[in-house]
């Protein structure tokens, strides 16, 4: 199902980018531990193949690799803008 | 120099002098990847209608011989699919090249009301409706694109440490540059991919050394081996009678066991030589085997069955996955999306360029500054101005496309008069261009709700989701456009503490 | 005088970023011509597939040529480079000519 691999991409792309100090920092107020930062990496990686996984299961191995890069990257943008959302209103918040 | 400031520079101007261009390819060609949804909502007579599919190749074919009278080169027929709920033909005309299009109701074999329909962005998008020289020009472009990639890969020192990072309140360019980076870092793949592929398409007109060098310039020794094709010369003789169409397309589809039929070809009409080729059409695959039949067209005997060699396999699936005709929706609305971040990355990189020297006051900043504005603004401006027209323009009118195309110059025009004439802030100037943007895609919907009954929102919902997602998608777009216009306030005069947090809403255009 | 003039324009940064620019796109499409004709014919594949396979590598070969236009260190020298090589390959692509076109 497309909507799950989307799904499955967008979680990825968030642990990824909670691996980096800055948007942990953005999220928690602090940057991650090193255990932790492990972790989100890990996860980060194994989100990626699921979803690469579940598109090639629905799509077959040409097809499937075409939606799977093109989720991932859509989940990348998508998470980036996210987190700059996130990053403006903590910002307002921690100054009122 | 180092070579990330030599970069620095290649990535600046190689990226800086195409960019206007490159947004005019990268936008219609995001607009292309849904050109067949976009030529069947531009065709209003189709929709509401329903009753068996009656229509035959052959009723296209006497159509053609009866309403145009020039001998023709060739001619090209389309049978109806799920996408593109109607038959199309094309054809040549002999000594003058020039070309014509028809589209044919499914159920009656009628000729539809002109239009350009998506067609139009698909030809802007691969050779800016310039011919032959618009489509050297695209292939330049594409590589200056390439090159622009490579370099600012290159220049990036922090590429995955900033994967992700946005900050849309940073002060100066650092806001537009994160946005530069963020569309052209995530989505690098899609970006390099489409590049190549694109310029690979007309790789035998770019780069013509391979047929000179292996074939001796023989153009039809090099058709031949190299594509599997068939092509017979012209006798110079009259010819006889054709077997009818249909018939060629069922002993094809007997042939491959299948019902997808692609383009049917007819080269020659008026020729004893007369060949019709039949292509077979294969969405389940990136790289669609054509699997090209080609038939005497008065014998019906079968000439010659396509055998594509290896690599000219590979090279269809590279066009393949440019085209994005593979699939379902699901690609090609990845495909939109990531084509709409490359349209960020070239708005954002502008943008960072003339933040670096606004303050210097460089010559040309004005120019860029102008075209920007031009640009940018223009061809989404004009592009929703054409489907205006589509719906305002009456259906019984005269040569209906070419006013079409008028409304689509015009709207262009009026946007360049408009910002070269203007006194405004750049800023201001763009709040009024999100405005009018706002307003145009708004105000589509009523449009189509006024002039077509069988079309609006209303009455697709539900029953022609294809025809309906272009009113949702208008609305969505209006709705974030007038947003986005309401966030860019125009830059008071504020202190300079209190600047940073009106950031996020600036925008130079 | 005016030699002077003309030496100082040459030797500017704009005359610099201009005879760069036109390497990076004249004698890079020549080195993508010749790589593509060379490997047209050095390739070990079938005349078709020789073809095909050379064709659609030469925008890496030009886009490595505009890289190297800019990243080297003299400005003449890039033409030089580029346009000899160029000739090389060229000349040994078209020189046997029969077994060029073999099948």
């Amino acid at each position: 199902m497309s909507i799950l691999a989307f799904v499955t991409a967008v979680a990825a792309m968030l642990c990824l980018s909670l691996a980096m100090a800055r948007h942990h920092r953005d999220l928690f107020g602090r940057p991650p531990g090193r255990p932790r930062q492990l972790l989100y990496r890990l996860l980060g990686i194994l989100g990626t193949a699921l979803c690469l996984l579940l598109n090639l299961r629905d799509g077959g191995g040409e097809i499937g690799m075409v939606t799977a890069m093109g989720q991932l990257m859509g989940a990348g943008i998508l998470v980036g803008l996210l987190l700059a959302r996130v990053a403006t209103a903590g910002m307002n918040n921690s100054r009122r | 120099m180092k070579l990330r400031q030599s970069m620095t520079t290649l990535h600046t101007w190689g990226g800086l002098l195409p960019s206007w261009l490159l947004f005019v390819v990268i936008f219609t060609g995001t607009l292309a990847c849904f050109d067949k949804e976009l030529e069947h909502w531009m065709r209003p007579a189709l929709h509401g209608s329903s009753g068996p599919a009656s229509a035959s190749a052959q009723q296209i074919s006497d159509w053609l011989a009866d309403n145009v009278s020039a001998p023709l080169h060739a001619y090209w027929i389309h049978p109806p699919t799920e996408r593109t709920p109607f038959w199309q033909l094309g054809w040549e005309e002999d000594g003058s090249g020039q070309r014509g299009r028809a589209v044919f109701d499914p159920v009656t074999g009628a000729a539809l009301p002109e239009t350009l329909g998506g067609d139009f962005f698909f030809t802007l998008h691969y050779n800016l409706h310039a011919g032959q020289i618009g489509m050297y020009i695209v292939g330049l472009a594409g590589v200056f694109m390439l090159a622009a990639l490579v370099s600012g890969v290159i220049i990036h020192r922090r590429i995955f440490k900033d994967f992700f990072t946005l900050r849309p309140r940073a002060q100066g360019q650092r806001a537009w540059l994160d946005a530069h980076n963020l569309f052209g870092v995530v989505g690098l793949p899609f970006h390099l991919v489409l590049a190549y592929t694109g310029v690979a398409i007309f790789v035998a007109a770019y780069m013509p050394a391979g047929g000179m060098v292996a074939y001796n310039s023989d153009p039809l020794a090099f058709y031949h081996e190299v594509q599997g094709g068939y092509h017979r010369n012209e006798l110079d003789r009259p010819a006889g009678t054709p077997v009818p169409l249909d018939q060629l397309v069922t002993a094809a589809q007997q042939q491959w066991q299948s019902t997808d039929t692609g383009w049917i070809i007819v080269e020659h009409p008026a020729d004893a030589s007369s060949v019709v080729s039949i292509r077979r059409r294969d969405p389940s695959r990136i790289g669609s085997p054509q699997d090209t039949l080609s038939y005497d067209a008065f014998t019906g005997e079968l000439l010659h069955q396509q055998q594509t060699p290896p690599a000219y396999r590979g090279y269809i699936w590279m066009v393949g996955l440019h085209m994005a005709q593979f699939g379902g929706s699901l690609i090609r609305l990845l495909y939109g999306v990531l084509g709409l971040a490359g349209c960020m990355m070239l708005v954002a990189g502008n943008t960072v360029w003339l933040r670096k020297r606004a303050a210097r006051q460089t010559p040309g900043l004005h120019l860029v500054q102008a075209l920007n504005t031009a640009v940018f603004f223009g061809l989404p401006v004009a592009s929703l101005v054409l489907l205006w027209a589509n719906r305002l323009i009456p259906a019984e009118l005269e040569h209906r496309a070419s006013v079409e195309a008028w409304s689509f110059v015009l709207a262009w025009l009026a946007v360049t008069l408009a910002t070269l004439v203007s006194s405004r802030q750049p800023l201001a100037r763009a709040r009024a261009l999100l405005g009018v943007m706002a307003a145009l895609a708004l105000g589509l919907p009523l449009v189509n709700f006024l002039t077509a009954p069988y079309s609006h929102l209303l009455a697709t919902f539900g029953t022609a989701p294809e025809l309906a997602l272009v009113d949702l998608t208008l609305l969505i777009c209006g709705v974030l456009l007038a947003v986005a216009m309401a966030r860019y306030r125009p830059r008071q005069p504020v202190p300079a503490a209190r600047k940073t947090e009106c950031g996020e809403s600036e925008v130079t255009v | 005088m005016a030699a002077q003039h003309w030496r100082r324009l040459a030797a500017s940064p704009l005359a610099e970023l201009i005879s760069r620019g036109l390497a990076a796109l004249v004698a890079g499409y020549l080195l993508a011509f010749g790589a593509t004709a060379f490997l047209s014919v050095y390739l070990p594949l079938p005349r078709p597939d020789r073809v095909v396979v050379a064709s659609l590598l030469c925008f890496a070969v030009w886009v490595g040529a505009a890289v190297y236009s800019f990243a080297a260190r003299r400005p003449l020298r890039v033409w030089v480079v580029l346009v000899a090589l160029a000739g090389a390959l060229c000349l040994a692509a078209w020189l046997p000519t029969d077994w060029r076109m073999r099948p």
